[in-house]
């Protein structure tokens, strides 16, 4: 499988730390950071990543506003979400599947198998 | 010429011929003068002048006669002529009547001698002379000397009569009366032109007489026409009218037989309006008239009945029945009444039905029978009333003698006319050895003032009905008796006896007394409940609701029943609420929901109401109970809860994921050749884990302060020593991001839990240092406010909104979220001063001015002298 680049989008810059370690050190993806939703937004069009980790309890912009904006723009709208969350109620959950993201991966993740989880929900083959 | 010669009597005589004859005379005379002697002369002179006299008064009598229909006047002047004429004393007219009598009608009488007029004339000598009279004339110079029947003579000489002269006067063969002429002054001899003349005039006046006869005969004949015309006349209107009267009787008598024939089609076409069957028949037993009922009954046309015999329109086997019944009936005049009979009639074949029949004879004005009628009374359903009666009247026989209640009745005497076997379980009597006796006390009532007696006699009295209930000490113990008298009312409207229920209703009653325990008991709890509770009847009326509803509400009683609870909701609620409300109760089904309730005052409450549904022992619903339960607090414990949770979950795997993260990736051993990374990891992991600390400390911090199981120990604290203790704390976080600490202490002595006051000045001063740009400064200050020290900590930072200034004593409740991960925050510092706080019974709250920063001030109470 060739590799992936993966955009995180988290203000939590020690998660960014754990994520980015885990995608890059481990599986040799490629990790692109963002720690706002806006932020995020900008760096999803220009470099048009394979899958966006985005996190959902963020200030200004939460991550349910961005997904909105990314699925509102042509450009990143293709791009598949999954959220990276600590929100982890039934009533959360039930807010994303009506989203439309195709996946959630609740913290605190495992580093070691985080790609993997990632490719299961993505359909990718290792 | 002798007069008498002559061939025709000068009464025959035209006025014509006579005076050609005197013209004749005079020539004779006039001729004899020349030729005879002059006294033979003037005696023919004499005698034809006499003769001419005679003849004229003949004339005149003629003419007068001719032109007067008045006999008397006629006769008057005849008498009166001839007694001038003859020169004598008396002239009558006698006329006869039965037996030869007769009355003097006329007279002309000289003065000096008697008058004889009007005299009635009884002479038994006439009957001998009445032929002599028809014959003729009878003269009489000397009524002395001449041969007369002595009687007559008498009579004559009673009226003065020495000579007299009679003439018949004659209707034809019949004698009517004499002309007389009486000479009274001396004898007389009577001249032949006399005898003649008078003889004439006697026939003038039977002409007159029969003239007159005639004329009254036509008189009376025209008067009798007139009568009869009169009579023709007066019938003729008699019959007009009799037509008239006939003809109006003829109206009215067929108007009546009109109206009679509308009455009878009526009365017919109402008795079969009405299920009765009407014939009529003649004589012959032939049908007059018949109704559609009957027709029906029947099974024939009624124009097929008419003038038919029931042999036409019957079975002859029923016809013959009913013919032998109807000879019955016209031979004896009898009628034959209600005979039952059960058929179908034509129109609905297949039903049964049933009929009474009576048959009636009909009479004419003189008793006699003129035919018979039949009456048909359709009484299926009467038929079925008494079979359903009779049954019914078995059934409650039954009933009554089974019944466990003791039933009687009583007469006015008191004497049991009937009393149920019931008695006989109670009072251990034979009801047949009751039944005629008269009633007596035989139940001891445990009231003293109730008497059965007394009840009876005052049903009897007042005619109205009675209930009383009663306790009677039987072997078995206590029991209840309820009695019903209930008067039975006669024709007159009296009551003639009284029907008395009695039931035995001690279970009833020991129900009922627990009932009205379990009520009670209900009712203590329900007034007393913590939650609201309603009751509402089958068609989810609301019949009652506790004092607990009208509080969560704030309502009255009579706001909340019927449907006047609906008016308490919420108006968003409002359609579901009912909804189900009308689903629970028509479907009889428990109901459960959450409704919000709005007060007066506008506030909202959110209440869980449950119903039940309550049922009879015959499952019937007899409605629902349900309780009204106000959760508007816990609910919102239960969503700040949650939020906590979510949010504490939330803030608890943030550090987490950081800390297991760098903490797997160390483990896995993959930074063994990249001791730098590997380094980092373990800073990531150390970091993570000193904010899972703070974390977890502030949260048990601030569950215990308000959990309230923890209590701050207060004591006599010196507020300076306690300012300084809190900078020094925080000096090395200031001076780390270039921060001057500027406290004033003030030396005073605070009632306070030291170290939890030092926790809050830290606290206050973390916030300040975060929030405060690098050089800026942060001042921690107190003053005295009576009989408290009021605390401040300033800084110059960014100032919070002003929406933000309450909230930010919440927990988690940051002015911005990403305050927690960029300033390192827990999210609870603030919470935890304000519990702090709060235990110390003081304040605490926030100014601020965005963008030129904020203070937060609390209060603390001097400690006490001692």
């Amino acid at each position: 499988m060739a590799p992936k680049r993966v955009l995180v989008i988290d203000d939590e810059e020690l998660i960014q730390e754990v994520i980015q370690a885990s995608l890059e050190d481990i599986v040799g993806w490629e990790v692109l950071l963002a720690s706002s939703g806006t932020e995020g937004l900008t760096v999803a069009a220009s470099q048009s990543p394979d899958v966006i980790l985005l996190d959902v309890s963020m200030p200004i912009m939460d991550g349910i506003q961005t997904f909105k904006k990314l699925q509102d723009d042509s450009a990143t709208q293709t791009i598949p979400v999954i959220f990276l969350t600590a929100k982890v109620q039934p009533s959360d959950k039930a807010i994303f599947s009506q989203l439309g993201v195709v996946g959630v991966i609740a913290k605190p993740f495992d580093p070691m198998t985080l790609n993997k989880e990632v490719s299961e929900i993505l359909g990718w083959k290792s | 010429m002798n007069n008498h010669a002559r061939h025709k009597s000068d009464s025959d005589k035209t006025r014509e011929e006579l005076l050609a004859e005197l013209q004749a005379l005079r020539v004779e005379v006039s001729c004899l003068r020349q030729n005879h002697h002059i006294t033979q002369v003037h005696q023919a002179e004499i005698a034809l002048q006499q003769q001419f006299e005679q003849q004229r008064l003949v004339i005149k009598m003629q003419e007068r006669i001719q032109k007067s229909l008045l006999l008397n006047d006629i006769l008057n002047t005849t008498v009166e002529e001839v007694r001038q004429f003859l020169q004598t004393d008396r002239v009558i007219i006698f006329e006869f009547n039965q037996n030869c009598n007769g009355t003097v009608v006329v007279e002309s009488v000289a003065p000096q001698w008697q008058s004889i007029l009007d005299k009635q004339i009884h002479d038994s000598c006439f009957g001998a002379n009445v032929e002599t009279f028809k014959q003729g004339s009878v003269a009489a110079s000397d009524i002395y000397t001449a041969n007369i029947n002595p009687c007559h003579l008498e009579l004559l000489a009673n009226f003065q009569v020495r000579a007299n002269l009679v003439v018949p006067i004659l209707q034809g063969d019949n004698l009517w009366g004499l002309l007389i002429a009486h000479h009274c002054t001396a004898p007389r001899l009577w001249q032949n032109t006399e005898i003649e003349l008078l003889q004439q005039l006697a026939t003038q006046v039977g002409i007159a007489i029969q003239q007159s006869n005639l004329f009254q005969q036509v008189q009376i004949d025209l008067i009798e026409r007139k009568r009869t015309e009169n009579v023709l006349r007066q019938r003729e209107e008699q019959l007009k009218q009799a037509k008239a009267e006939l003809e109006q009787r003829v109206a009215l008598r067929t108007a009546e037989l009109t109206v009679k024939e509308k009455i009878l089609s009526d009365f017919l076409n109402a008795a079969a309006a009405a299920g009765i069957g009407i014939g009529i028949h003649d004589h012959h037993k032939r049908f007059l008239a018949v109704n559609h009922a009957l027709a029906d009954i029947n099974g024939a046309a009624i124009n097929e009945h008419l003038g038919k015999t029931i042999y036409d329109v019957l079975p002859s086997m029923l016809a013959s029945n009913v013919d032998s019944l109807f000879d019955q009936v016209i031979t004896t005049g009898q009628p034959i009444l209600n005979l039952e009979v059960q058929g179908e009639t034509a129109s609905q074949p297949g039903i049964p039905r049933d009929w009474l029949i009576n048959f009636f004879p009909t009479f004419l004005e003189d008793g006699s029978v003129s035919g018979l009628g039949t009456v048909v009374f359709e009484i299926t359903e009467r038929k079925r009333a008494e079979n359903l009666l009779y049954q019914r009247q078995q059934e409650f026989i039954a009933l009554v003698e089974n019944a466990p209640d003791i039933i009687a009745r009583f007469d006015k005497d008191l004497r049991y006319l009937y009393i149920n076997p019931a008695v006989e379980k109670e009072l251990g009597i034979s009801a047949q050895a009751i039944i005629g006796t008269i009633y007596r006390e035989e139940i001891k009532i445990v009231e003293s003032d109730i008497s059965i007696e007394t009840e009876l006699r005052k049903t009897f009295a007042t005619g109205k009905e009675r209930c009383l209930e009663y306790r009677y000490r039987s072997p078995q113990g206590l029991k209840y008796y309820q009695a019903r008298y209930v008067p039975e009312f006669g024709r007159d409207g009296s009551v003639e006896s009284v029907l008395v229920v009695t039931q035995d209703v001690t279970a009833i009653k020991n129900i009922q007394e627990a009932l009205r325990h379990s009520e009670q008991e209900f009712r203590s709890l329900s007034e007393s409940s913590p939650v609201g509770i309603f009751r509402a009847n089958a068609n989810g009326e609301y019949t009652y609701t506790n004092p607990r509803y009208h509080n969560i509400c704030n309502c009255t009683f009579e706001e909340t029943l019927g449907n006047g609870w609906l008016n308490l909701l919420h108006p968003e609620d409002k359609a579901s609420a009912i909804a189900k409300w009308t689903n629970a109760v028509s479907e009889h089904k428990h109901a459960k929901s959450e409704i919000r309730y709005v007060r007066k005052d506008g506030s909202v409450r959110y209440c869980q109401v449950q119903a039940a549904p309550v049922f009879d022992s015959h499952e019937k619903l007899l409605g629902h109970v349900g309780t009204l339960e106000d959760i508007t607090e816990s609910r919102a414990i239960a969503i700040m809860k949650n939020e906590f949770i979510s949010i504490v979950s939330h803030e608890l795997r943030t550090p987490l994921t950081s800390l297991r993260g760098s903490l797997e990736l160390l483990k896995s051993g993959i930074y063994d050749k990249k001791p730098e990374k590997g380094k980092r990891m373990l800073q990531v992991a150390a970091d993570s884990a000193a904010r899972l600390v703070r974390l977890v400390s502030d949260i048990l911090d601030l569950e215990r302060l308000e959990s309230g199981k923890y209590e701050l120990t207060k004591e006599r604290c010196n507020a300076a020593i306690i300012m300084q203790q809190s900078v020094e704390l925080m000096r090395g976080d200031a001076e780390q991001n270039n921060i001057t600490l500027n406290v004033t202490p003030l030396e005073v002595e605070v009632y306070a839990a030291c170290d939890a006051i030092v926790q809050t000045i830290t606290n206050l001063l973390s916030n300040a240092v975060k929030f405060s740009e690098p050089g800026a400064t942060v001042w921690v200050d107190a003053k005295l406010q009576g009989e408290y020290v009021l605390f401040s900590v300033k800084d110059t930072g960014r100032g919070i909104p002003p929406d933000k200034l309450e909230t930010i004593f919440g927990q988690f409740q940051q002015v911005d979220a990403s305050d927690s991960r960029q300033k390192g925050g827990t999210g609870l510092g603030l919470a935890i001063c304000r519990s702090i706080i709060q235990q110390h019974g003081c304040q605490i709250w926030a100014e601020s001015t965005l963008g030129e920063g904020s203070t937060f001030y609390f209060t603390l109470s001097l400690a006490k002298e001692t």
